[in-house]
């Protein structure tokens, strides 16, 4: 791994397009900006790595698992 | 044509069922293409089965049907990715996860909706910039809160 140190309002550039900027440095948190083309998705890697968790959760699935409906019948809400 | 899966077996499928998702799913970048099954007549549920890997079909649900008021903002490149117009058809759904065992404790990833213009049969798994959303909402809870607003609102 390539390790660097920045100052604030340093940045690194990743190839051409995508630039890493250090914004703050605040005790423990560090706030960045990243200036990259649309398509290159830029996500907290907590987020990402729950998002494929739930996916592969979800394809774990059983049908007989899947409750015929969720939940207390709408109807008898509705008529309350 | 004939699908293989796992779950349901040989199924027939049209050209046109197929899902294409150009960038696949979070995390599993790989799987482009899909068709929507139907858990049963009535049911909120449906899978999102892979073409490309007969084990692969992820559990989906409505989310409108327990939380009426979900909103999901799309960024230009989502727009973009599906090639969504003002005529596209939409259709939202969000994954479901059900811990082994325990039905009642399922929950839905209201972070990441899956997004199909089923005009273009394009499909997208988005990521929401919204506080509100999280990856594990309790559906149960969701549901008996709409009860709560329905009775509320008399």
């Amino acid at each position: 791994m390539l390790v660097l140190t920045r100052k604030v309002n340093q940045s690194i550039m990743i190839g051409d397009d995508i630039e890493v900027i250090v914004l703050e440095v605040r005790g423990e948190q560090v706030r960045l900006g990243i200036k990259a083309p649309r398509e290159i998705a830029v996500h907290r890697r907590e987020i990402y790595e729950a998002i494929q968790r739930e996916n592969l959760m979800a394809a774990q699935a059983k049908p007989e698992d899947v409750p015929q409906t969720p939940a207390p019948p709408k109807k008898s809400a509705r008529s309350a | 044509m004939e699908l293989q899966t796992t779950r349901f077996g040989t199924i027939t499928i049209e050209p046109e069922d197929i899902i294409t998702f150009p960038d696949g799913l979070v995390g599993l970048s790989h799987l482009k293409q899909f068709v929507l099954i139907r858990h049963s007549d009535e049911s909120p549920f449906r899978w999102l089965q892979s073409v490309e890997e007969p084990g692969f079909a992820m559990l989906i649900i409505d989310p409108w049907f327990f939380r009426p008021d979900y909103e999901v903002v799309l960024s230009d490149l989502d727009v973009e990715r599906l090639q969504l117009s003002e005529e596209s058809i939409r259709w939202v759904y969000v994954t479901v996860s059900i811990p082994s065992g325990k039905p009642h404790a399922m929950t839905a990833n209201l972070l990441a909706p899956i997004v199909i213009n089923g005009s273009a049969r394009r499909g997208r798994q988005v990521i929401l910039d919204d506080e509100r959303y999280t990856t594990r909402h309790p559906i149960l809870q969701e549901m008996w809160r709409l009860v709560e607003t329905q009775q509320a609102a008399g």
